[in-house]
């Protein structure tokens, strides 16, 4: 992969301007000069960003720092987890029509919490539970938590009706084990992973050990995979009809389960919509930039920063007019 | 302006740029030679520059992605080169989700790549990185330690940046980690 002609300048002049800013004492005039360059062509802004970032990579290894720096930004929970499945040891109940269940007790469901910004509201106290599915999989609940399990056309399928829940699941590739949190599904064939419920209609998934697909509503093309150590929140917007009128009622404020919303590789026009619902303020997506697709975790009540990214990934512009952002 | 772009150069230098080869490599199957991948992830770079802060973005592989895809579109609408129907691209709606683990992961061992390629960068350019970095030296006060001129000083931590990006490019094992990819990717369209 040679670089030929002016992409080569580019880069040569982006790694100079990169040590420089590294090394040099930055007058006003050198100041001056790297922003006339940055501004001659818009190229050169990723082209400098990427020689700093070499830069940064390169510093990384000759001189580590002692903690591995974390860029400013979300870190997404990372702590090593270790989730502790007691198998069932007997006292049978009844469990979502003909299936025995048993309970055993367990321990430490604290990291259920994924996306800190939104809190279980049922922070009850009382020990887990260890449900055992009569597939051979187990389930341990969450306090409050309640789920339905059925098995129907080789799917063995959990509704999760309430809370959060980790599932071990027996391996089976030839029955997927689906786990249905309000609007999201996540299915696997033998794993470990969480499920709480999100909202009206979200779900957040966690996975511990193997990989398991997440997606939202009819979106089963958009499937994720989420492996051991992924986690991921959906709140899918609920659906018009049968939810509740209250969030075209006030539109303004937001219920706190989306104070954050999660696009996984939707429309940005689609995403735009989620947005509106929300906010007093409209975006508005030209056509063009509606079709590109984002991924990213953004605060539901700053459509601007949302906008924002979306320009960037997009390569357009974010034009802001009192309740009026957009994106072209 | 700097410390904006010191932002996202740290992020990209963690997040991004250990991937690029294997994003290159996607980029070349998914539209096999319908644009220049080098002209598209230029681009991808360049939006990734025009951002005001990366704290939204969760999953910086699949966005770095996105925003490759979105670039390599705009280089078909705008060039008069073959339009390929987007029907035709099987393996894009199935993301490789990276879980942050393994990213954390992949980023140690990309490091200690890093630290293999400190030995293609001279030595020179390691001294200069060491002292500025544990010392705090200036360029001037570098360039005296090591009795070479600022210029040479200079010129080595380019040609660093140079090789470094050269190589994150063109690694053999990005091709193979997109190839595990693209394996696994395969596996799940046929369930």
């Amino acid at each position: 992969m040679v670089n030929s002609n002016p992409s080569e300048a580019i880069n040569e002049e982006a790694a100079r301007w990169a040590a420089r800013a590294l090394l040099g004492d930055w007058s006003p005039e050198t100041t001056s000069a790297f922003e006339a360059w940055m501004a001659k062509d818009r190229r050169h802004g990723g082209a400098y960003v990427r020689a700093r970032a070499a830069l940064y990579a390169l510093e990384d290894a000759a001189a580590p720092v002692s903690s591995s720096t974390e860029p400013g930004g979300i870190a997404p929970d990372r702590r090593p987890r270790k989730t502790v499945v007691q198998r069932p040891n007997g006292r049978g109940w009844k469990l979502g029509g003909a299936l025995a269940a048993s309970v055993a007790a367990a321990a430490g469901l604290g990291a259920l919490a994924l996306h800190r910004p939104s809190p279980s509201p049922r922070p009850l106290a009382t020990a887990p539970q260890t449900l055992a599915l009569a597939d051979g999989s187990t389930a341990m609940l969450q306090p409050g938590a309640k789920l339905d399990f059925t098995v129907r056309d080789g799917v063995r399928k959990v509704v999760l009706l309430r809370g959060g829940a980790v599932f071990h699941v027996a391996k089976d590739r030839a029955h997927p084990f689906v786990v249905q949190s309000g609007d999201v599904y996540a299915q696997a064939t033998g794993t470990i992973y969480a499920v709480r419920r999100v909202g009206e209609t979200g779900g957040a998934v966690r996975v511990d050990e193997g990989s398991v697909l997440v997606w939202g509503g009819d979106d089963r093309e958009q499937a994720v995979l989420l492996r051991a150590g992924g986690a991921l929140t959906l709140n899918p917007s609920p659906k018009p009809a049968p939810a509740p009128a209250r969030a075209s009622a006030r539109p303004k404020a937001p219920p706190p389960e989306v104070a954050q919303i999660a696009l996984n590789d939707v429309t940005i026009a689609a995403a735009a919509e989620r947005f509106n619902r929300v906010n007093r303020t409209r975006i508005v997506v030209a056509p063009a930039v509606g079709r590109v697709r984002i991924v990213g975790l953004f605060r539901a009540n700053d459509p601007e920063r949302f906008a924002q990214a979306a320009a960037a990934v997009a390569g357009a512009e974010v034009q802001v007019s009192g309740d009026r952002i957009d994106i072209k | 302006m700097r410390s904006q772009h010191d932002i996202v150069a740290r992020w990209v230098a963690s997040e991004i740029l250990p991937h690029e080869a294997r994003v290159r490599f996607w980029l070349r199957r998914q539209w096999r030679g319908a644009v220049d991948v080098d002209d598209v992830i230029q681009e991808a770079y360049c939006r990734l520059s025009a951002l005001r802060s990366v704290d939204h973005i969760e999953n910086p592989l699949a966005y770095f992605r996105r925003t490759a895809h979105a670039a390599a579109v705009d280089a078909i609408r705008h060039g008069a080169k073959n339009v390929v129907s987007m029907t035709e691209m099987g393996g894009f709606d199935v993301m490789d989700e990276s879980p942050s683990a393994e990213r954390v992961l992949e980023g140690v061992q990309e490091l200690g790549r890093v630290n293999d390629l400190l030995g293609a960068v001279s030595e020179t350019c390691r001294r200069v990185l060491e002292l500025r970095r544990i010392e705090g030296l200036s360029q001037r006060e570098t360039a005296a330690r090591l009795g070479v001129s600022e210029n040479v000083v200079e010129n080595n931590v380019v040609r660093g940046i140079r090789r470094l990006l050269a190589l994150m490019a063109e690694q053999g094992a990005g091709e193979n980690e997109a190839r595990q990819e693209e394996a696994s990717v395969g596996q799940l369209q046929s369930k």
